[in-house]
C-alpha cells in the first residue's frame, strides 16, 4: 500500500511537471524559480541539520569494536575493524563510507541445509547498494560538463571511461544501466522481502521511485527523445551564473527531469537520505577504541548521588568489626 | 469420508494466522514466560528513583503518572539534546533490514517486533510524529505515531525483550546501536516508574551492600573463608585472601555472582589459586565487591552511582592499580563508561605487572586491567607452571561474551588462556563467535525465572551453535568471561545441549595450575576424578 | 498396503504441504522467515522444523524407524514447547497429516473400499501425537526441574554454608 501511495505521488509530481510545462507554460517557474528554492531549501536544511547534530554532544565514547582491541604487544590488534589511533579511525571510516564495509560483513555459513547451495542474499544488498551509490557519483559527476564552460579535462575523462564500450550512438553509458539495474534491484527487493516489505513505509519507497524517475526521465533524453543538449547547457549555465534563460528549444520531459532533482534536493534535509552526512558522525564507528588508554570527558557530567564507603561502614559497622574486616573508625 | 474429514486447522479449533497487522499497532499481549515482573516499590523508593508503586504488566492500569506523555516528551527533548548517538540514530536509518536477522530474538522468536530496525522503530516514530517537521505534518505518511498507553507498553515489553548486545550494530552500515536505543528507552520508561525488578533490586543491594544479593560484609568474608578452605581440601595449599585491606598493590573486583553461584565458585577458586601462587599483593573489597552494573540496564546515572565504588574504594585502600575479573557488562561499563564517569583515577598508577613488569599501557588512563590480559601477560612470560592434562576431560569451546567482544575487542587473550590450560579446544561455526557472537538470550537483566520462555528462544541461535560443535567435535565445556553467562548459559545448555556444562576459563587455569606444595590432584576444582586418577580418587 | 504405497510416492509433496501448515500456525512474517532463511546457524528454528518434520513424515509413512523418529519428535516438541502455544496448538500439527494425506492420496484411494487401510493410517498418525503429548508434558516437568536448579544455582555458597544470610537481608533496613 505505501508503496503503491508513492509510486502515486512520484507520477503526479512527474504529470505536474509535464504539463506545468507543456500546457500552462511554466517554464520560468519550473526552470528557474523552483530549482533556487530547492537549492536553497537543500544547502539551509543541510547545514541546519548537520549543525544540530554536530552540537548535539557525545557524552561516552562507545564504538562498536569488530576487531582484537589494542592490549599486549604480542597480540595482533585488528587496526581497522578495532582502531585506536585517529589514523585507523579514518581507515575504518573510509571502509565504511567508500567500501560499505559493514553491509559485506555477512559470512556464509560452512553448512547448508541438503545439498542446494544459498548465496547470501545480504552481499546482494551490499553489492545493490554499492552500484547504486558509486554510479549516482559518477553520473553528477560526469553532469558537471552541462553546468561548466570549458568543461574539466577530468569530467571527459570520467565520461569517456563510462561510455568506454562505445555502443550506439549516443554513445551508452555503463552507469546509466547499473543506476537502473540497481535501483530496480533495491526495489523488488523491499517489495519481495516479507521482513523488508514489513518494516518499510512510505518514505522508503518514495525515496526509491523518485530516484528511478529521475534517472529513467535522464535516461529518455538521452537515449529516446535525444534533448537539445546545446540548450540544456544554456539553461544549466544561467543557473549557475544567476542569469537564468529558459530557452524555447528544451523540452517538458527536461523539466521533469529537472523538477525530479529539486525535488529530491528540498526532500533529502527532511528525510532518511540525511544518512549520507550522518555516517561521519555515528560515535559507534568514528571513535577509536583506546578508552582505557585516553579519558573521555562528558561535557554536561553532573555530580550524582553515591554511596560512600563511610555510609556503608557506618551501617554494617558491628557486622564488620565480628567478621574480623578492618575498620577505619573503631 | 474424506469429505467429512475436518480441516487441519478445525483440529485444534483455534485460528493460527494471527489478522495480518502493521507494526504501527503497538498492541502487545503478556504472556506468562516472555516477560519480567515489575520492581517492588521498596527498591525504587531505596534508589530514589520516581512513581514507585505495586504494579504489575499483566495489569490493565499501569498506574502512570497522570502527566505521563509530558514527562516522556520532555524526556525525549532532553535526551536528544545530550546523545548525539540518540539524536542521529532516530535520523539516518534507512531501513535496508541488514540488522533484521541479527537479533538472537527475532532467530529465535521470529516476532518481527524484535527485528533491531523494528525496534528502534518503536521509539523513532513517536520521535517523527512529535520532533520531526514532516511527522507533525504528515503523521503516519511520513512514518509517525501517536504516544499512547499502549505505545508505552509496547515499549516497555520489546526493550526489556533486548538484550543490549550490540550485534546488530555491527552489521548496520551507519553503526545504529540498539542496545544504545535500549539505554534511552529503558531509561525514559524509569522516569514513569517502568522497570524490572530482576534489574532494580540488585541495582538496590549492590548500593546499600556492595554486591547484588544484599550480602552483608560478613556474609561477604565468610563466603570468601569458605571458598579458601575448600581449595586447602582440593590442593593442600592455604591461600591468602585478604579483604578490605590498605596499602595493598591492587585491588580485585569481580562480579559477586562469583562469590555467590555456581559454576562462577569455580572461577572464583581459580582466581584464588592464581594470585596466590604468583604471590600478588592485592585484596579484595566487600564495600566494592560487585563488578556487575546493573545501572547500565536502568540509566546512564545509575551507571555512575553504582560505578563509583570502584575509583572510592581503590583510593581508600591506596593501591596502585586495579583488575577486574570474569564479567560482561561490568567490562562494557569499565572499558567504556568508568573513566569519563567517575574518573580521572589520577591518584591510581600506569598499571604494571609485579611478576613480569609488563607495562599495560592500553589501561594507562583508567589503570583496571582485564584478568585474562593479566593471566596471558604471565602465561606469555612463562610465569606459570601449568599441566593442561589436568583439563583432558574437558573438551572445550568458548562463547565470546557480547561486551567483552564487541564493545571492548577482547578476543585473543582468553583464547590464548584457554589454549595454554586446555588440550582439547574448537571454535563454534564463524558467524557465531567473535564480534558475530549470539548473546546468551539473558544480559540486561532479563535472565529472570519467570521470563524463561523467551529466554530459551533468544538463546536458541547459540545454543544451536554449541549443538553443532557437541555432535561434530565432541565438545563438552562451553566457556565463557562473563556471569550472566555463567548463570543462563547452564540453564540454556540443560534445556537445549543436555552434556554440556558451563565453565569460566580460570577454572581451567585453576586446574592447570601447578602449585608449590601441593598434593597430588586426584580431581579437578569440581570434584571430579581426573582422566587416569579414577582410581586413586576412589 | 496399496494406500501406504500410493502415499510412498506423494511422500515431497505431503512434506511440502505439511511443512507450509506448520510454517502457518506461527504469524505470518514469522513463518515467512522460518521458511526463507536457509542457514542453520541464522535460522535454527526453521531448520530444525524442516529437518525434524521429514522425519516424522518418513515415520508414519513407515520409511523412517522409530529409533530415529523418536529424536526427531522430541527436537521438535522441545522446540513448540517455549513458543507461544497452548499445549494443544503445540502436537496439534501431527494431526494435519490425516487431512494432507486424503488431500494428496487422490480420488481412487479417498474411497469406500480403503477404509481399514485409512484406519491404519490414521492410528499411526494417532500413535505421533500420543508420543507427542508424553514428549511434551515431560518437558515442562524439566523446564521445571531446570528452573529450580537455577535458582539453586544462584544460591550455591548459601547451600553450602548457611550462615552466610544474616536475618535482614532486604534494602532500606537496619
Amino acid at each position: 500500500m505505501s508503496a503503491l501511495y508513492s509510486l502515486l505521488t512520484v507520477l503526479v509530481l512527474i504529470l505536474l511537471a509535464y504539463f506545468g510545462v507543456a500546457a500552462a507554460h511554466l517554464g520560468v517557474l519550473f526552470g528557474t524559480v523552483i530549482p533556487f528554492a530547492a537549492i536553497a531549501v537543500f544547502l539551509a536544511g543541510l547545514a541546519y541539520r548537520v549543525v544540530k547534530w554536530a552540537n548535539t554532544p557525545v557524552p561516552f565514547r562507545i564504538p562498536s569494536t569488530c576487531g582484537q582491541q589494542k592490549s599486549l604487544p604480542w597480540i595482533k590488534q585488528g587496526r581497522l575493524e578495532s582502531p585506536s589511533s585517529t589514523l585507523g579511525v579514518m581507515g575504518r571510516m573510509a571502509l565504511e563510507v567508500l567500501l560499505f564495509r559493514s553491509l559485506f560483513r555477512n559470512t556464509k555459513a560452512e553448512l547448508r541445509d541438503g545439498p542446494r547451495l544459498v548465496y547470501g542474499e545480504n552481499k546482494w544488498l551490499w553489492l545493490g547498494a554499492l552500484a547504486f551509490h558509486w554510479t549516482f557519483l559518477v553520473i553528477f559527476l560526469r553532469h558537471l560538463r552541462f553546468f561548466m564552460e570549458p568543461v574539466p579535462r577530468l569530467v571527459n575523462l570520467l565520461a569517456d571511461v563510462d561510455g568506454f564500450f562505445q555502443v550506439g550512438a549516443p554513445v551508452l553509458y555503463v552507469t546509466d544501466l547499473v543506476i537502473l539495474a540497481a535501483l530496480l534491484y533495491l526495489l523488488f527487493r523491499r517489495l519481495r522481502d516479507p521482513q523488508i516489505r514489513y518494516l518499510s513505509l512510505f518514505t522508503d519507497y518514495f525515496a526509491l521511485f523518485l530516484l528511478l524517475g529521475l534517472a529513467g526521465s535522464g535516461v529518455l533524453m538521452r537515449y529516446f527523445t535525444r534533448a537539445d543538449i546545446v540548450a540544456i547547457k544554456e539553461l544549466a549555465i544561467g543557473l549557475v551564473t544567476f542569469s537564468p534563460v529558459i530557452p524555447k528549444e528544451v523540452g517538458p520531459l527536461f523539466f521533469v527531469h529537472l523538477f525530479l532533482l529539486c525535488v529530491l534536493l528540498a526532500y533529502f534535509p527532511f528525510s532518511k537520505l540525511m544518512h549520507a552526512p550522518g555516517v561521519f558522525l555515528s560515535p559507534t564507528r568514528n571513535l577509536a577504541n583506546n578508552n582505557r588508554m585516553k579519558r573521555h570527558v562528558n561535557p554536561w557530567d553532573y555530580p550524582v548521588k553515591v554511596h560512600t564507603y563511610a555510609e556503608w561502614e557506618e551501617e554494617f559497622h558491628d557486622k564488620i568489626k565480628a567478621a574480623g574486616l578492618p575498620l577505619d573508625r573503631e | 469420508m474424506a469429505e467429512k474429514q475436518p480441516k487441519p486447522e478445525d483440529l485444534a479449533q483455534v485460528d493460527y494466522r494471527p489478522p495480518k497487522k502493521g507494526w504501527m499497532d503497538p498492541h502487545v499481549d503478556f504472556r506468562k514466560g516472555t516477560y519480567c515482573y515489575s520492581a517492588l516499590a521498596k527498591n525504587i523508593e531505596y534508589l530514589g528513583m520516581p512513581n514507585p508503586r505495586d504494579w504489575q504488566p499483566f495489569d490493565a492500569d499501569w498506574k502512570l503518572p497522570p502527566n505521563w506523555k509530558q514527562i516522556i516528551l520532555d524526556g525525549m527533548k532532553d535526551r536528544l539534546e545530550k546523545y548525539r548517538s540518540f539524536r542521529l540514530f532516530m535520523d539516518i536509518c534507512v531501513r535496508c533490514g541488514a540488522c533484521a536477522d541479527k537479533c538472537h530474538f527475532y532467530v529465535g522468536s521470529g516476532d518481527p517486533k524484535n527485528m533491531p530496525v523494528l525496534r528502534a522503530e518503536l521509539i523513532r516514530s513517536v520521535y517523527r510524529r512529535y520532533f520531526t517537521p514532516a511527522g507533525k505534518a504528515f503523521g503516519a505518511l511520513a512514518g509517525g505515531r501517536e504516544l499512547t498507553e499502549d505505545v508505552i507498553k509496547e515499549w516497555f515489553y520489546y526493550f526489556y525483550q533486548c538484550t543490549e548486545c550490540r550485534r546488530c550494530s555491527v552489521f548496520c552500515p551507519y553503526g545504529i546501536d540498539q542496545a544504545e536505543i535500549t539505554m534511552i528507552g529503558r531509561e525514559l520508561l524509569n522516569l514513569l516508574g517502568l522497570n524490572i525488578n530482576w534489574v532494580i533490586e540488585p541495582a538496590a543491594n549492590c548500593f546499600r551492600t556492595g554486591n547484588h544479593l544484599g550480602i552483608q560484609p560478613h556474609g561477604f568474608a565468610d563466603s570468601i573463608g569458605f571458598a579458601v578452605d575448600e581449595l586447602e581440601e582440593i590442593t593442600g595449599v592455604r591461600v591468602e585472601a585478604p579483604i578490605n585491606r590498605k596499602g595493598a598493590e591492587v585491588l580485585f573486583v569481580t562480579p559477586s555472582a562469583d562469590y555467590f553461584g555456581t559454576p562462577h565458585y569455580y572461577t572464583l577458586l581459580g582466581y584464588l589459586q592464581l594470585f596466590h601462587e604468583i604471590g600478588l599483593d592485592y585484596t579484595w573489597s566487600a564495600f566494592a565487591g560487585e563488578g556487575g552494573n546493573f545501572g547500565l540496564f536502568t540509566s546512564h546515572e545509575m551507571i555512575k552511582r553504582l560505578n563509583n565504588k570502584i575509583y572510592a574504594e581503590a583510593k581508600r585502600l591506596g593501591v596502585k592499580w586495579i583488575i577486574g575479573g570474569e564479567c560482561g557488562h561490568m567490562w562494557r561499563v569499565i572499558h567504556q563508561y568508568m573513566d569519563t564517569m567517575n574518573g580521572p583515577a589520577n591518584f591510581l598508577e600506569v598499571p604494571k605487572s609485579p611478576i613480569t613488569g609488563t607495562v599495560f599501557e592500553n589501561a594507562k588512563s583508567t589503570k583496571m586491567v582485564h584478568i585474562t590480559e593479566f593471566t596471558s601477560d604471565l602465561i606469555r612470560n612463562g610465569k606459570l607452571k601449568l599441566d593442561p592434562t589436568r583439563n583432558d576431560h574437558w573438551n572445550v569451546t568458548f562463547h565470546d561474551s557480547c561486551n567483552p567482544a564487541r564493545a571492548m575487542g577482547l578476543f585473543e587473550e582468553p583464547r590464548y588462556v584457554i589454549k595454554n590450560t586446555c588440550r582439547n579446544f574448537h571454535e563454534m561455526p564463524e558467524n557465531t563467535i567473535r564480534e558475530q557472537t549470539f548473546c546468551c538470550g539473558s544480559g540486561a537483566g532479563l535472565g529472570t525465572d519467570e521470563n524463561f520462555e523467551m529466554r530459551m528462544r533468544g538463546g536458541l541461535p547459540r545454543a544451536n551453535a554449541v549443538k553443532h560443535v557437541h555432535e561434530t567435535k565432541g565438545v563438552n565445556v562451553l566457556s565463557c568471561i562473563c556471569a550472566i553467562d555463567k548463570a543462563n548459559l547452564s540453564t540454556l545448555m540443560e534445556y537445549w545441549v543436555p552434556g554440556v556444562e558451563v565453565a569460566g576459563i580460570h577454572e581451567f587455569v585453576g586446574n592447570a595450575l601447578v602449585m608449590k606444595g601441593e598434593k597430588e590432584r586426584t580431581t579437578d576444582l569440581r570434584g571430579t576424578p581426573l582422566r587416569g586418577k579414577e582410581a586413586a580418587h576412589a | 498396503m496399496a494406500l501406504m504405497e500410493s502415499l510412498h510416492g506423494r511422500r515431497a509433496a505431503i512434506l511440502e504441504r505439511w511443512l507450509q501448515g506448520v510454517m502457518e500456525t506461527y504469524p505470518a512474517e514469522t513463518g515467512r522467515f522460518f521458511t526463507q532463511v536457509k542457514d542453520p546457524f541464522a535460522n535454527p528454528v526453521g531448520a530444525t522444523l524442516s529437518r525434524e518434520l521429514a522425519v516424522l513424515c518418513d515415520g508414519v509413512l513407515g520409511l523412517a524407524k522409530p529409533a530415529e523418529v523418536a529424536p526427531a519428535l522430541e527436537s521438535l516438541i522441545k522446540l513448540r514447547s517455549v513458543q507461544d502455544f497452548t499445549a494443544s496448538q503445540v502436537v496439534s500439527f501431527i494431526f494435519f497429516l490425516k487431512q494432507i494425506a486424503r488431500e494428496q492420496a487422490g480420488e481412487a484411494l479417498r474411497a469406500a473400499p480403503m477404509a481399514a487401510e485409512w484406519a491404519a493410517f490414521d492410528a499411526r498418525v494417532d500413535d505421533l501425537a500420543l508420543g507427542a503429548f508424553d514428549i511434551y508434558s515431560a518437558n515442562r516437568e524439566k523446564i521445571c526441574d531446570i528452573r529450580l536448579g537455577e535458582m539453586r544455582r544462584k544460591i550455591f555458597m548459601l547451600e553450602k554454608a548457611s550462615r552466610l544470610f544474616d536475618e535482614d537481608p532486604e534494602p532500606g533496613g537496619s
